[in-house]
């Protein structure tokens, strides 16, 4: 089995947890903590949803990474899945360094019909952003 | 920005209304008139009113579009929310029932598509995708049900798709 320059195996095993770090505030309900479906919709650039293996880390640590790796470092907090969940909703969940750590979600349903691939996939963010849990981000480290 | 149609509604009333009653003072006809501009105002009231009442939402979705125009600026990944979005999004919120609760707004990252989203539970979510087009995406869970599709938006025929309607009042568990 190959290793990656984090010395995480290449293959993510179902029990690893993934943190997609969120960049957006409307994407955690506001009163619950709660981790909303359009966090995990993939991006338009490339079509699949960016995640960090954080099996492993304590949360100052996976703080450092979204610092380190989202846009001007803002991010609000991670949501944190399982990935047997995310392949349970038939999405691939794949190692994709560099950066260490880093892996995406792929094989979004394509659909001729925008608005159709569109329901098609909030059906499944839906579906993981249930299972998920929101860590929020720590902003001072004593 | 676009203009409030709040902005837009009171002033229409205050205009009816001033209307109304100078032609009550000119003639029986004129009276007529003013009858019939009362009227009006008393549906623009009841309007304006049900829009205050989305205020709340109404102001998430304004916010949630500052932020992702921020975000634009500082060079995030956030996606250009349209004009085109916007407005349907809050024609949307505007049309809802009032028996339907307000959902939770955010901008989806793919396509800058605006999101209402009811959460009643525990796998109990229904949300519609509101983008450029006027067909609506949907999709919910109920337990182990599930549903996806698309509905048709129509705002001058001033009602929320039913099929929206339906799949929000089975998964909050309210009789159709």
């Amino acid at each position: 089995m190959a290793a990656l320059t984090s010395c995480f195996s290449e293959e993510i095993d179902d029990s690893e947890h993934v943190g997609r770090f969120i960049t957006s505030s409307g994407h955690v309900a506001k009163t619950k903590g709660r981790v909303k479906y359009p966090a995990f919709l993939p991006d338009k650039v490339d079509d699949e949803t960016s995640v960090f293996r954080l099996d492993g880390l304590d949360e100052r640590q996976i703080s450092e990474i979204g610092a380190k790796n989202m846009p001007n470092g803002h991010f609000y907090g991670a949501a944190v899945v399982k990935v047997g969940v995310v392949r349970r909703e038939t999405l691939t969940v794949l190692a994709d360094e560099p950066p260490d750590r880093h892996g995406v979600f792929r094989s979004w349903p394509l659909h001729d019909d925008a608005e159709f691939k569109k329901a098609r996939r909030m059906e499944i963010a839906e579906a993981i952003a249930e299972e998920a849990a929101f860590l929020p981000r720590i902003t001072k480290v004593s | 920005m676009p203009e409030d149609i709040r902005t837009i509604l009171t002033f229409s009333h205050v205009a009816l209304r001033a209307f109304g009653k100078m032609s009550a003072a000119l003639s029986p006809e004129a009276g007529n008139i003013s009858a019939r501009v009362e009227a009006v105002c008393f549906s623009l009231e009841g309007i304006a009113a049900y829009t205050n009442s989305r205020a709340g939402v109404l102001a998430d979705l304004d916010g949630q579009i500052i932020e992702s125009l921020s975000s634009e600026e500082d060079g995030g990944e956030a996606p250009t929310v349209s004009f085109n979005s916007y407005w349907n999004a809050k024609e949307f919120l505007i049309l809802l029932p009032a028996s339907i609760p307000d959902p939770e707004v955010a901008i989806e990252p793919d396509d800058g598509a605006i999101s209402l989203e009811w959460h009643f539970g525990y796998r109990r979510v229904f949300a519609v995708s509101v983008g450029q087009s006027r067909r609506i995406a949907f999709a919910g869970l109920n337990g182990t049900d599930r549903v996806h599709g698309v509905a048709e938006f129509d705002e001058k025929q001033g009602v929320t798709p039913s099929k929206v309607l339906e799949e929000v009042r089975s998964i909050a568990g309210w009789p159709r």
